[in-house]
């Protein structure tokens, strides 16, 4: 008996040395990466159709009263009247597909020119596009509307090509574009004009060019200040949407009161009002896909990041390139009532073949009152008041102007005049302000709209 | 001999032979009966890429499977003070900027900086020993840590990392921080030499603020870690020697309240290169994520 339990334990033994020897030399069934697998599903914000995401930044229509066509209406981004115009004339121009001729020449001598529509970031028409279908494919700046005797004609002016193209639409066309300008009243709209080199001379005493079409008030224009909120960002959401294991990122808590978020190759940095998400790595790319592919993907970014609210319009939509590397830059603008609202940190992404490397997004809205309708009226902070002539403004701006560049003889360029919100005020309280908004050679300039007092970008939430 | 005695005999050899293994396996960390992170192969295969590379392996690393979670930390304030009051009782002269405050005396300017980094100029410097280049290094960090001592500046757990001596013959000492054994490889100090005289101490030191456990992971081995590095560096034209691969924590410095840092291996490279890779992405660690830093 003692014998048989000696013969067992000895092979106990050489049995758990063989083990032991085994686990020694192989090791055993290494172990999974991560302790847990934290991944979560999250519900992201449908990204807008093209249609939707590419609007107008103006639609000018001529006044039908002025033989000289002089007085113009604008309507931008914000504006019911905006809203309503742009949802008919894009369906009209989905719906024209073969219904036209294709002219060569344009007989502009006889036309009335009805309305234009332009583009910033350009139109993409043509074959698999949502816009005119029966041409080829093509990037358009601005569309021109013309009668011609009861004929009507679209002028197409390409973003790349001198030549544009010249549509003459046969009769249901016409006449479906003849009832949709129809039903547009103008009588409580705002008159503005085309500023012109010459019209700018008659309140300068210097030469100044203008370099993209600019239309100002010549009625009375009103704006009132206004209360806003920064948009309300869900962090936990952008955590879960910009890390894929946000268990591996840290906090980084700054003195201001922000939180960077970081796993060592991407940060995420979350203010009361902000969001700046960075991947270095990703910035060293090429970029081979078209803008028509960047207008999808621009959309799926703010989509995913924080959303598209409805008075956010895609502004800017350009390829650059920095060394080596080219990427796409897109940039959004929040509009109120046609006017858009400049803050201090743009809302905009870069991005290229690796992806999103750069978004930044700070969006601030007027407040309303919840009064149970369907219709919110704004916070009165207080009367509207008139704002200051548009050459007074432009004298001012160009004086301001001198004053960073005194002695310059460098000849100046309007490139921009505009009536606009700035953000200013506490993160707790900010504030819209009116403001002349003017950009002369590459320099923003922005005056309180009824004082033309000069607002400071560094003051600029 | 008879058949009992022999089986007695192969019963002791097998169960010192048991007791052997089980000490190789086991000891001195009964937390080995976890599972390996690192298989024979995968170490095998690792080495294999090294050497493919032009990479050597010289250091040994724990190839069992380890788990940490952040460490929260603040710039430390309690060394800060320390140096305030030292040089506030001296009668100083003190000046502030944006970022910076000025402290200085005849002798000596401390300039503290808001991210936490303090830095101590001697301007004539402070004698320590004559032949300072001839020494050995264990008799010259003892003299610097006796001289940093006497003098109250030194901090707590810390670790002498290196000493590096460059072409004017300028000595640096290099310390890092540790907490409970474990390395904080931000934070560190640095001593300069020049002609036998300390002429400059470097002191950036953090503040565990706490350690975050119901965030504990799994790191990813040492393997993983070189496998990551040599993607990163890429191959090398001239041999390169990995000195040390060890587990601690890291990250860059900033100028906020507080923030978390997590576990890394630091891999060095050639005695002086040092590259971090984070034990829970594998990402080769570095500071320009950050937006607005």
């Amino acid at each position: 008996m003692i014998e048989q339990f000696k013969t067992l334990l000895l092979f106990i033994l050489i049995a758990l040395s063989l083990i032991l020897t085994y686990q020694l030399w192989y090791g055993q069934r290494p172990a999974e990466l991560i302790a847990d697998d934290v991944y979560e599903q999250v519900d992201l914000e449908k990204p807008r159709l093209l249609e939707e995401a590419i609007v107008p930044v103006n639609i000018v229509l001529n006044d039908p009263n002025d033989p000289d066509g002089k007085i113009k209406f604008l309507f931008s981004k914000g504006e019911t009247v905006f809203e309503q115009l742009w949802k008919n004339l894009s369906r009209f121009l989905k719906e024209i597909d073969g219904d036209f001729s294709l002219e060569q020449s344009f007989p502009a001598g006889d036309a009335l020119h009805h309305l234009t529509c332009y583009f910033d970031p350009v139109l993409p028409v043509g074959e698999n596009r949502p816009w005119l279908t029966g041409i080829s494919n093509t990037l358009i700046e601005n569309i021109k509307f013309y009668s011609i005797e009861g004929s009507y004609w679209l002028v197409l002016n390409q973003s790349e090509e001198d030549a544009a193209v010249i549509l003459s639409l046969n009769e249901n066309k016409s006449d479906l574009f003849r009832d949709l300008v129809s039903d547009l009243s103008t009588d409580d709209e705002t008159a503005y004009i085309s500023l012109t080199a010459e019209l700018i001379s008659e309140f300068l005493d210097r030469e100044m060019g203008i370099t993209t079409p600019l239309y100002v008030p010549v009625d009375e224009v009103f704006m009132e200040k206004l209360n806003l909120s920064a948009e309300n960002l869900d962090r936990d959401f952008l955590l879960r949407t910009f890390f894929i294991d946000y268990n591996l990122a840290r906090i980084i808590e700054e003195r201001d009161g922000g939180l960077i978020y970081t796993d060592g190759e991407k940060g995420l940095r979350l203010t009361n009002v902000s969001l700046e998400y960075s991947y270095p790595r990703l910035e060293d790319g090429q970029t081979s896909f078209s803008y028509h592919d960047a207008l999808f993907k621009c959309s799926n970014y703010i989509s995913y990041y924080g959303g598209w609210p409805e008075n956010l319009r895609l502004e800017k939509l350009f390829l650059t390139g920095r060394g080596r590397s080219f990427y796409y830059v897109s940039e959004w603008q929040v509009y109120h009532e046609g006017y858009p609202l400049y803050t201090g940190q743009s809302t905009r992404a870069f991005f290229n073949d690796f992806g999103l490397f750069h978004f930044t997004r700070s969006l601030f809205f007027p407040e309303k009152i919840d009064n149970d309708t369907e219709v919110q009226t704004l916070i009165q902070l207080e009367e509207r008041k008139p704002v200051a002539g548009w050459s007074e403004a432009l004298q001012e701006a160009v004086e301001v102007f001198m004053r960073w560049s005194p002695g310059t003889e460098t000849r100046l360029r309007l490139e921009a005049m505009n009536l606009s919100y700035v953000v200013t005020g506490s993160k707790a309280a900010p504030r819209g302000v009116p403001v002349w908004f003017i950009r002369i050679n590459g320099e923003n300039i922005f005056l309180e709209a009824n004082t033309l007092q000069f607002i400071s970008e560094e003051g600029i939430l | 001999m008879n058949l009992g005695r022999a089986t007695l005999i192969l019963i002791v050899a097998f169960t010192g032979l048991n007791i052997f293994l089980g000490y190789q396996l086991f000891w001195p960390d009964f937390g080995r009966l976890r599972q390996v992170a690192i298989t024979s192969d995968q170490l095998q295969a690792t080495e294999r890429m090294l050497k493919d590379n032009n990479y050597v392996l010289e250091a040994s690393f724990e190839r069992a499977k380890q788990t940490s979670f952040f460490l929260t930390v603040s710039p430390d304030r309690d060394i800060k003070n320390d140096f305030l009051d030292y040089y506030i009782k001296a009668g100083v002269r003190i000046n502030k900027t944006d970022n910076t405050t000025y402290y200085q005396s005849e002798e000596k300017t401390v300039l503290v900086h808001a991210n936490g980094l303090i830095q101590v100029f001697y301007k004539s410097g402070a004698f320590l020993i004559e032949d300072t280049l001839n020494l050995e290094i264990r008799v010259l960090k003892n003299l610097v840590e006796e001289f940093l001592n006497n003098k109250g500046l030194l901090p707590e757990e810390y670790v002498f990392d290196y000493l590096e001596i460059n072409d004017n013959n300028e000595i640096t000492i290099h310390y890092y921080q540790a907490m409970n054994g474990m390395p904080i490889y931000s934070g560190q100090f640095k001593v300069i030499i020049e002609n036998d005289h300390i002429t400059a101490i470097n002191i950036y030191w953090l503040q565990p603020v706490e350690t975050i456990p119901y965030r504990e992971m799994e790191v990813i081995s040492a393997t993983e870690a070189l496998n990551n590095l040599v993607t990163e560096l890429g191959a090398s034209t001239d041999e390169r020697t990995i000195k040390e691969i060890d587990l601690g924590y890291f990250s860059g410095e900033y100028d906020a309240e507080k923030w978390e840092i997590p576990p890394v291996w630091r891999i060095v490279l050639d005695g002086d290169q040092k590259y971090y890779i984070n034990a829970f992405t594998g990402n080769l660690e570095n500071n320009a994520v950050i937006p607005d830093q």
